[in-house]
């Protein structure tokens, strides 16, 4: 029993690591490589852990030489675009000035019902609104429509609008998150003054606290306990 | 850059190290194997002390090496192999001549196929 835990924090930490080494990419949208790669990792570990007769090397080393594989050819794809297509494909144009192009969507083996109910997920129910919709290389479709269907924005109202800037976390659930309070140009003697202001009564009491660029503050307390 | 360079190494030293571990078990099946075939062909002439001794020392070399083989061979073939050696051991003992020629067979057998499938051939491979 002691070996299958330790067998499982082993592969667990292994796993993690070489995850976090491939990149934020692989843990969202997957291109046919990075695909590949998480279906083999997840099924190689599977395979020790279930039985503790088979050594645990031969679950690691199809796992780190995966890592280095995925490693190296996500450094090609980036120095050369030829094999960039060769291993992750080209976006496919499924609409062209509104029109749909079949020739695409049957390479792509891509429905009219998948194409609508892409679209539907972008909030799109009428297909002629749309003048471009891409296949990514991930599977995703990226769409731009007509500009008489795109939403007004203040700059074509010529309004002038106050911009907020990136609001950063300054308490977490009754944390100082120091780091964003130094970035912010921040300190502590200023967090305690905005504190007394709210009668806060300490740091503990925050759930949550962010300070934008504007210096505008948006304050949780911590709920009370009843 | 860096990362890729590591990456690149690493692969380079893991291959490496896996002809190594190809080199090592064959070396290492081959030196029990030769004790095996050695008790073997004392027990046919009746020499069984000799026997007896290679025997022996084929099993302390192959149970000798036994946190090796535990990680890099199936638990099941390591188990399987120094059965078929105690098993060699145990017709020697018992001074059964044409036993122990069967049991040798069997453990050289055994042996040859744990080196077998770690060499890199198109049989291993598929």
């Amino acid at each position: 029993m002691a070996i299958a835990i330790i067998r499982t924090l082993i592969l667990y930490t292994v796993i993690v690591v070489s995850l976090r080494i491939m990149g934020k990419r692989q843990i969202g949208e997957l291109e046919p490589a990075e695909l590949v790669v998480a279906v083999l990792i997840s099924d190689l570990a599977a395979h020790p852990l279930q039985d503790i007769g088979t050594p645990l090397l031969y679950g690691l080393i199809p796992v780190l030489t995966l890592l280095c594989c995925q490693v190296l050819i996500s450094a090609l794809i980036i120095k050369s675009l030829k094999f960039r297509a060769l291993v992750a494909g080209k976006p496919s144009v499924l609409i062209r000035k509104g029109s749909i192009v079949q020739s695409e969507m049957k390479k792509n083996r891509f429905t009219i019902d998948e194409l609508a109910e892409q679209l539907r997920k972008k909030d799109i129910y009428d297909i002629s609104t749309v003048k471009y919709a891409i296949l990514e290389t991930d599977g995703s479709l990226s769409v731009l429509q007509y500009a008489d269907q795109l939403p007004v924005t203040p700059k074509q109202m010529n309004l002038q609008t106050d911009d907020n800037g990136y609001a950063v976390i300054i308490v977490n659930n009754g944390r100082v998150m120091e780091d964003n309070l130094k970035k912010m140009g921040l300190n502590e003697v200023w967090l305690e003054r905005q504190l007394q202001q709210r009668k806060a009564g300490g740091v503990k009491n925050v759930y949550l606290m962010t300070v934008d660029e504007n210096g505008r503050i948006y304050y949780e307390p911590k709920e009370q306990k009843a | 850059m860096k990362k890729e360079l590591f990456v690149g190494v690493f692969l380079a030293l893991l291959l490496t190290a896996s002809f190594f571990n190809i080199h090592y078990i064959g070396k290492l099946t081959d030196d029990v194997r030769q004790r095996v075939d050695h008790a073997v062909s004392c027990a046919e002439a009746e020499n069984w002390g000799e026997a007896e001794k290679k025997a022996e020392e084929a099993i302390a070399i192959w149970t000798g090496r036994d946190t090796f083989t535990h990680l890099v061979l199936r638990h099941s073939e390591i188990e399987a192999a120094t059965e078929s050696l105690y098993a060699l051991a145990q017709q020697i003992y018992s001074r059964d001549k044409g036993a122990a020629k069967g049991a040798g067979q069997a453990a050289s057998a055994r042996l040859a196929s744990i080196a077998d499938i770690e060499r890199v051939r198109l049989g291993s491979i598929f």
